[in-house]
């Protein structure tokens, strides 16, 4: 039972920064992998927030808030520096912002870990189900659960979640619309970065606060993101849940040494299986 | 335009001895870089024709490279075959290998196939690690003296002097690949799959091919980059070799043509090994450089060039 | 005609004995040159930035004090970046370009055994203060030696004994990492633990893995006396809190490379009596008092650039190094060589700490005491167990 919510609560920080990539993917079509680092900069901002002050509404907001300035600041590369290049220059962008973040962490802390505290609940376990459960892996796994539903909700039901929309799939007649182009990409590269703070915030507990830690969790959480369906913020969520799993039980039964490539492996035959991911967006091709 | 004909296969031979043995007047250091230097052209030539010319994006260059290094050594130290077998054979097989990566991620493209080539590297990493008294395991395999009959020691000097010459055969060689039908039918398959078909070039062959062919140069270069360092070791063939090598072809253009190939690593590579008294700088050094050009030039180097060359010309004609 | 012909040849070996002794790479009548390879960027930044503060003060201290012989020390630093393409560049450029008259070893594992195979070919004096991998003493070279930290070996061998006599485990979980110290430190470990007549059980695991739910939860079912872990001090810091959070109660050990005081802060409580090791020396580097708090102060005194979470562990022992070398420096004299430096490394170090000789008073005795001799070049194989107690390591008597 331990091993499966361990493996959720991992999953369910890989389906954050997954949602959030595939947010920013929909939108703009560039994968931005400076997302890691973005939940790395937001880790930091708690550390320090929280030594200072004890609120937990306030730690939140603020570091949300560094992670809404840190996708801003991507799309700001994304877009206003670089849009004449083709969609792999942006991507590369992202990276030479992944780049020039873990170089000035490392410059500014060095690579030796800082510690965060739990968000709210503390290191307490509570006794569900028969077992003795870490209450913090349970709150991620809430947290993260909402916080899907929150996009779902605003990506299907709200005007401006329609308006998203109708940008990722065609700009310039969206723009006819009266839509503002600009802001409403700006906007998802927003919520994706926010997306990334709250898992800065879920995951420095366990894991400490240092300037590489966001190359580890981005790339399950790519993997995830692309088994479940690259367009989809569904295909997002059960892909991180189910990379977190497949990580975890893949280092019982095959030992740890073992767990990448045993990802890999499924991976491909996920793939094989299903070229397109497990959950697909219909969209039409233009030929 | 006269001189411009001797493409010749002698004429761009002599044109790499003469590089080589320039180089070879270097002092030690200066050439391990310059050598050092060649091999990450030959890869970047190799990745662009891939990336660039047949679309493919591909992680897989550091596992090409680990297979090409580790190949050899294995190849003379444990089965002991004479160097001039061991690398041919090095070679063919990592084209075939790429060959079968090819075949499996057919029907994969864009940022799918990313991902799947980065499962192989971390495959073939894991491999190596575990690979036990034939890998060396995490510790690696050490290059052993290397020799050709009738022929001096092969010094680390010799070998990067070596190393320039494959450089200019191999930049030559991919320039008239992209040149002939196979290369154009590449560009046909990258820019509008449905319409190449239509045309009746075998999507699948191309993509199969291009990956052969890109695969077996990067294994070369893999093999000397192993001569050259002297060791094989798991942690030189990591996912940030592959990241570096793709930065390089997007730098470098994508647009087919192979100049930017052959700049954006004196660029990207060669400034900030130069400059190591920048020490703990270099990330922020290479991080900058990297945004720079990617501002200032968006469509790599290439383009740019293009363009220069493009606006030099109709210069001229108006002059005239 | 005898007195001329005497005088001739005088005056020629002395031209020819100037001319080779000004031929001798790195040293001139006022300076020594001595490379070091560190990692000053990459992932392992925190050992060579720690290392060079250690090598900064006593370079100060010594060139305060006119240098060696009237010449002064003289430091290049190379970054490797901690990997081996990095290592074998630095090497190089250092041998090749720099022209040093020896080679400082502060890079890691990584970066250090790749280049082993250069300076075997080409006889350089390579000082390896830090790298702790097997191959380093593997296999004799006349031309490196080993410092500061010793080989896993005989560290696997002090470890397993203290685990043994201290706390006679029935049961040992230890967690095994893909780093070449770990693969070829843990199965030397066990088997030293099963003699003791202790059952075994290794869960493998990457450095830099950050869940560890799955190897907690078969190492509660294993239910273990002891949990020996091996692995980086970042590791550490993310294992420990994982394993007390699952209600192990186990004693925790961790080999010296956790031995650093991040381990402590990182886990917070749940490091509270977590034993590990380090080859410093008798005091850890937070101790204020004695020997090392002579140090700590010196670092004020000469005003080290110290850059953040600087100075840690390896601060002391390269301090302590080059002060070996330094000694080896001065006992050749004017007629500085290469041959001449390890001649005297071979036979005139035989327990030298810095600031117990006269020569060298003025220097913070931290380190344990180094040994070399013509057949055996492992110069420290001293081992101080350490326990954490409300964050802050203490030796362990």
């Amino acid at each position: 039972m331990n091993l499966l919510f361990g493996g959720l609560a991992l999953g369910a920080v890989y389906a954050l920064l997954a949602i959030g990539v595939v947010l920013i993917f929909r939108a703009s079509g560039v994968v931005n992998f400076a997302q890691g680092e973005l939940m790395m900069v937001s880790a930091y901002v708690y550390v320090f927030v929280s030594q200072h002050f004890s609120t937990p509404l306030l730690q939140l907001g603020v570091a949300l808030s560094a992670g809404l300035l840190g996708g801003l600041l991507c799309y700001c590369v994304a877009h206003i520096l670089l849009p004449t290049g083709s969609k792999i220059a942006q991507v590369i962008g992202t990276l030479a912002i992944l780049i020039l973040l873990q170089a000035s962490a490392r410059y500014l802390f060095t690579d030796v870990p800082l510690r965060a505290e739990v968000w709210i609940f503390g290191d307490r376990n509570v006794d569900l189900f028969g077992n003795s459960l870490p209450i913090n892996s349970i709150m991620i796994l809430g947290i993260t659960l909402i916080s899907t539903v929150a996009i779902f909700y605003w990506q299907g039901l709200t005007l401006y979640g329609r308006a998203v929309r109708a940008v990722a799939e065609d700009e310039w007649r969206a723009a006819l619309c009266g839509i503002h182009v600009k802001s409403t990409l700006a906007v998802s590269w927003a919520v994706g970065g926010m997306l990334a703070g709250l898992a800065g915030i879920l995951i420095s507990p366990l894991i400490g606060v240092f300037p590489t830690m966001g190359d580890s969790i981005l790339l399950p959480a790519l993997i995830g993101a692309v088994m479940g369906g690259f367009s989809s913020i569904l295909g997002g969520l059960i892909g991180g849940l189910a990379l977190g799993l497949i990580q975890t039980y893949a280092t019982v039964f095959f030992g740890g040494s073992m767990k990448e490539v045993i990802t890999f492996l499924i991976f491909i035959a996920v793939m094989l299986w299903r070229p397109t991911g497990l959950f697909t967006v219909q969209r039409s091709r233009k030929v | 335009m006269n001189l411009f004909r001797k493409n010749s296969f002698l004429a761009i031979f002599f044109l790499g001895l003469s590089l080589a043995v320039i180089a070879s007047l270097l002092p030690s250091y200066k050439l391990f870089l310059i050598g050092q230097l060649s091999v990450v052209i030959i890869v970047t030539v190799a990745l662009t024709v891939l990336m660039g010319g047949a679309g493919l994006l591909a992680l897989s260059s550091a596992a090409f490279m680990a297979v090409g290094a580790y190949g050899a050594v294995i190849c003379i130290s444990t089965f002991n075959l004479p160097l001039l077998v061991a690398v041919p054979l090095v070679v063919v097989f990592g084209g075939i290998f790429g060959g079968v990566l090819g075949f499996i991620t057919l029907r994969m493209s864009g940022f799918y196939l990313a991902i799947a080539t980065l499962g192989l590297l971390q495959l073939v990493l894991v491999g190596l690690k575990h690979g036990g008294t034939l890998t060396g395991g995490g510790y690696g395999l050490v290059v052993p003296l290397l020799s050709i009959p009738f022929l001096p020691e092969l010094t680390v000097e010799r070998i990067a002097s070596f190393s320039v010459l494959l450089m200019v055969l191999v930049v030559d060689g991919s320039r008239k690949i992209m040149r002939s039908r196979i290369g154009r039918a590449w560009l046909a398959v990258r820019d509008n799959e449905p319409a190449a078909q239509m045309q009746g070039i075998n999507i699948s062959e191309m993509k199969i091919l291009a990956f052969i062919y890109s695969s077996a140069v990067i294994s070369l270069a893999g093999v000397l980059h192993g001569f050259l360092l002297g060791v094989t070791n798991p942690n030189a063939y990591m996912v940030n070799l592959s990241i570096f090598h793709i930065t390089l072809v997007v730098v470098g253009g994508m647009t087919g043509s192979l100049v930017g190939a052959v700049i954006a690593p004196i660029i990207l590579y060669f400034l900030p090994e130069l400059f190591s008294a920048l020490g703990e700088w270099r990330d922020f050094f290479y991080g900058s450089i990297l945004m720079l050009s990617l501002v200032f030039m968006p469509m790599g180097i290439s383009s740019k060039i293009q363009l220069l060359k493009t606006r030099l010309l109709s210069r001229k004609n108006i002059q005239l | 005609m005898k007195t001329f012909r005497f005088f001739s040849a005088f005056s020629l070996l002395s031209l020819f004995n100037l001319a080779f002794a000004q031929s001798v790479p790195g040293v001139t009548d006022t300076e020594v040159k001595i490379g070091v390879h560190l990692s000053l960027s990459g992932p392992a930044s925190f050992v060579g930035q720690g290392a060079k503060v250690g090598i900064a003060l006593a370079q100060a201290e010594i060139n305060a004090k006119g240098g060696i012989n009237g010449r002064k020390l003289v430091f290049n630093f190379v970054d490797d970046r901690g990997s081996p393409d990095g290592g074998v560049t630095a090497a190089r450029k250092l041998v090749d370009e720099e022209n040093t008259f020896v080679v400082l070893g502060s890079g890691t594992s990584s970066s250090t055994v790749p280049v082993l195979p250069y300076f075997e070919r080409n006889g350089v004096p390579y000082y390896v203060s830090l790298a702790s991998d097997p191959q380093v003493m593997g296999k004799f070279r006349r031309n490196v030696y080993s410092g500061a930290t010793s080989t896993q070996i005989v560290w696997g061998t002090s470890m397993a004994k203290f685990v043994n006599d201290n706390f006679k485990p029935k049961r040992v979980a230890m967690m095994q990492c893909d780093q070449a110290h770990c693969i070829s430190g843990v199965p030397l470990v066990k088997g030293m633990l099963q003699t003791g007549g202790a059952e075994v059980s290794v869960f493998t695991y990457n450095s830099g893995d950050t869940d560890f739910t799955g190897q907690v939860q078969q190492i509660k079912s294993f239910n273990p006396d002891v949990v020996f872990i091996y692995g980086l001090a970042a590791d550490g810091g993310r294992i420990l809190p994982q394993v007390r959070r699952a209600g192990i109660n186990a004693i925790i050990v961790g080999d010296p490379a956790l031995g650093d005081p991040s381990v402590a802060r990182v886990a917070g409580s749940a490091a509270e009596n977590f034993y590990t090791f380090w080859s410093g020396g008798t005091q850890f580097i937070d101790d204020k008092s004695g020997p090392m708090g002579q140090w700590l102060n010196a670092l004020d005194k000469f005003s080290i650039e110290r850059p953040a979470n600087t100075p840690n562990t390896y601060s002391t022992m390269l301090y302590a190094d080059v002060y070996v070398i330094a000694e080896a420096i001065r006992l050749a004299g004017k007629n500085l060589t290469r041959d001449a430096f390890m001649t005297n490394l071979d036979t005139k170090i035989n327990g030298f700490v810095a600031g117990k000789t006269p020569e060298w008073n003025f220097a913070s005795p931290v380190g344990f005491p180094r040994t070399f001799s013509p057949t055996d070049h492992l110069g420290n194989r001293s081992l101080q167990a350490l326990i954490s107690v409300g964050g802050v390591f203490k030796p362990v008597k």
